[in-house]
């Protein structure tokens, strides 16, 4: 029960126990960077509080040791006296004195003891006529020319009291500095988890089926909004692909069941028994007539597959369209004729493409026979070639004068299966146009349809291989990419 | 002819069987790759009708085999497979043809007949004459009772495909493969507006139509109404 219940508090609140290690890491690396800063700051002010004092020792010794007026150096005397002028201000320059003479006896300065004082500035301990102990300071020693002997010696209670001040402080920063941390780490690690439990819920309410489900994006800000966008359109484009599959599944099913119905009333009949031969045998042909419409919309489906998986796009070539339209408007123009309509070759250009050409003459020959069947009697159909150098394409027109196809429905057309009203009783799959689409896609290209006023205009955009360009201007030079693409 | 049936599927080996009995040929079957070679070893096939799908030994291994072995029979391979990939590696494999499932009878037997005339067929020909219909291929002239005909591109593919396989029917699947070289099958009616143009050309001047549709799958070019 209790680990059941811990699971649900971890289910619950996800990504805060992960994050806890890391807050009191943080917290501690926070901590040890300001203790390292607060050695760092005592160190150097230290040194220059130390310089300072050096600094007042040496100014102090320039004083008592300056030459008389006639440039000689001073006498003890002279030394002795400039030492107890210097005695009275005491309590302002916080120096303090000690003078022995050649024979060992102290003859001015209140200094009385002295340890470690040296030639250079450094650290003493010292103790002046009324003090009680020994007390920390620096001083500089000098040894005059007659033996005598000078000791200058500065209090150093500032930087001793300053140690005592900043340690402690540095300590209770530390401190504040972790706990804090580990605070601000926690909030912050609390609002993380908060934004990212918007984005698990969606995923969850997904997984458990509810597709519609979106990552509510009002309520955050900056990074997380923008992750949250782009998590909500792949959604969008998950749910927008299901949604094709099923509509697929289901259109298959649909287009099937007519022609399999009919199937089965036929062979029913067929199978009568007292029909005459000649009935039956027209019945059974009927019969597999009606098998070779459902075979041709798996054809359709099957083709319409492999050049969706992009399996052929290792064996384009370097083709010429213009010649590839000559071709096929020569093989179409008995039907386009036979459908009591026209077909007019427009302005055909030399455009090279790299193309698989069974697939662009069927593409081609798909845009005919669906002007062959829909453009109706009496109206022309006009193929074009031309090129687009700006944007680098090809472009191929297919115009009819029938009566088009509405502004609204264009793009409707384009899905498989999609049958227009007026055009159900003719023949076809409604799959022609879904398959001139993913033969342009396949090629890099793409498809736009278009008013003709009246009729409609089907072009199709392919890019134009490099050597198609230089084609029109000179002698066709193939660029390496072309001839490894084309072989 | 005397053909050999390599298929697994035992109703379909049957049917194929049957169906090539019916059209005059006599027919063995074989289930797996191992006796369909022994099978060759032992007997003269004028033809092979190759599944692609068997179990054990592969279609196209079956087919390399055959190729390397003695009386090197011409073989139709039948596949399941329609993709463009499936059906260059038959092709490269050494098949001679390429059908895919499903196809009618009519079709298979078609397909052989034409192989099987290709494979005896030992020289090229430059020019074919049958009846007062005569053809230079190298040229592309045609001529019917020594007048010239103008025809297109694919007007000139019908005939000479008719007539290289005169008086046996020549499908609309296989002139679609030969004429227009297409592996996919229009909605329309493209082979029919361009034959019946072809025939309308041959008897512009009255003479009798050579070619007769056989209905549901294809044509055939009569020599004796050449």
């Amino acid at each position: 029960m209790i680990v059941a219940n811990a699971a649900i508090f971890r289910r619950i609140a996800p990504g805060t126990s992960g994050l806890r290690g890391i807050v009191i890491l943080f917290g501690l690396a926070l901590a040890l960077a300001l203790m390292a800063l607060g050695s760092l700051a005592f160190v150097v002010t230290e040194g220059r509080l130390n310089q300072a004092v050096n600094h007042s020792l040496f100014k102090r010794e320039r004083k008592l040791l300056k030459p008389t007026p006639d440039g000689d150096r001073p006498t003890l005397a002279m030394v002795r006296s400039r030492i107890e002028g210097r005695e009275d201000g005491r309590t302002i320059s916080q120096i303090g004195h000690r003078l022995i003479d050649p024979g060992g006896r102290q003859i001015a300065g209140t200094v009385v003891e002295l340890i470690g004082s040296r030639a250079v500035p450094g650290p003493v301990l010292f103790k002046e006529v009324h003090g009680h102990h020994l007390r920390h300071g620096r001083a500089l020693t000098v040894r005059l020319s007659d033996g005598s002997r000078l000791d200058i010696v500065a209090e150093s209670e500032l930087i001793e009291n300053m140690g005592k001040i900043i340690w402690p402080m540095f300590l209770a920063m530390a401190v504040v500095a972790t706990v804090g941390g580990i605070a601000a780490s926690l909030g912050l690690s609390r609002v993380i988890a908060a934004r990212l439990s918007t984005t698990r819920r969606t995923a969850d309410a997904i997984v458990a089926g509810n597709l519609k489900s979106r990552v509510p994006v009002d309520s955050l800000d900056g990074m997380f909004a923008d992750q949250a966008r782009s998590f909500n359109g792949m959604l969008d484009r998950i749910e927008a692909l299901m949604l094709q599959t099923r509509q697929i599944s289901t259109d298959i099913a649909h287009d099937l069941r007519t022609p399999i119905t009919r199937l089965r009333a036929t062979l029913e009949a067929a199978a009568c028994a007292d029909r005459p031969a000649a009935e039956t045998r027209e019945l059974v042909d009927r019969a597999l007539a009606e098998c070779d419409g459902v075979l041709s919309i798996f054809a359709a489906l099957l083709r319409l597959a492999e050049v969706e998986a992009g399996q052929r796009r290792a064996g384009l070539k370097l083709i010429a369209l213009d010649a590839l339209v000559e071709d096929v408007v020569e093989s179409m123009e008995p039907v386009i004729e036979d459908a009591g309509m026209r077909l007019k070759r427009g302005q055909i250009d030399r455009a090279m493409v790299l193309a698989c050409p069974d697939l662009l003459h069927q593409l081609l020959v798909n845009l005919l026979e669906n002007a062959a069947r829909h453009a109706g009697d009496g109206t022309a159909v006009t193929v074009s070639v031309s090129r687009a150098e700006a944007i680098g394409r090809a472009f191929l027109r297919v115009a009819d004068s029938g009566p088009g196809i509405a502004a609204i429905d264009r793009d409707k057309v384009r899905r498989r299966f999609v049958r227009l009203d007026r055009s159900r009783a003719r023949p076809g799959n409604g799959l022609g146009l879904a398959l001139v689409d993913a033969i342009a896609e396949l090629h890099g290209g793409s498809v736009a349809l278009d008013d003709n006023h009246p009729g409609l205009i089907v072009d199709v955009y392919l890019p134009l291989a490099a050597a198609g360009r230089d084609a029109a201007t000179g002698p066709r030079r193939l660029t390496p990419a072309a001839v490894a693409a084309s072989a | 002819m005397n053909l050999l049936v390599i298929e697994d599927d035992d109703s379909i080996a049957k049917l194929i069987a049957s169906g090539l009995r019916d059209y005059g040929h006599d027919a063995t079957t074989a289930a797996t790759g191992e006796t369909a070679l022994a099978r060759l070893r032992d007997h003269r096939f004028d033809a092979v009708v190759l599944d692609r799908m068997l179990p054990g030994m592969d279609g196209i291994d079956v087919l390399r085999h055959i190729r390397r072995g003695v009386g090197n029979p011409p073989v139709l391979v039948l596949s399941a497979m329609g993709e463009t990939d499936h059906r260059i590696e038959g092709i490269e494999a050494g098949a001679d043809d390429y059908l895919v499932k499903p196809f009618d009878m009519m079709e298979l037997n078609a397909r052989l007949n034409a192989i099987v005339r290709r494979a005896n067929r030992t020289n090229h020909v430059d020019r074919i004459e049958i009846g007062s219909i005569g053809i230079n291929i190298a040229q592309h002239k045609v001529f019917r009772r020594g007048r010239p005909l103008h025809l297109n591109r694919k007007e000139f593919g019908l005939l000479i495909e008719l007539m290289q396989h005169c008086d046996r029917t020549v499908t609309r699947r296989m002139l679609l493969e030969r004429v227009w070289g297409y592996t996919f099958e229009p909605g329309t009616t493209i082979i029919e507006s361009n034959m019946s143009r072809l025939r309308a050309k041959l008897t512009q001047d009255g003479e009798a139509d050579p070619i007769e549709t056989v209905r549901g799958s294809g044509y055939v070019l009569h020599r004796d109404r050449a």
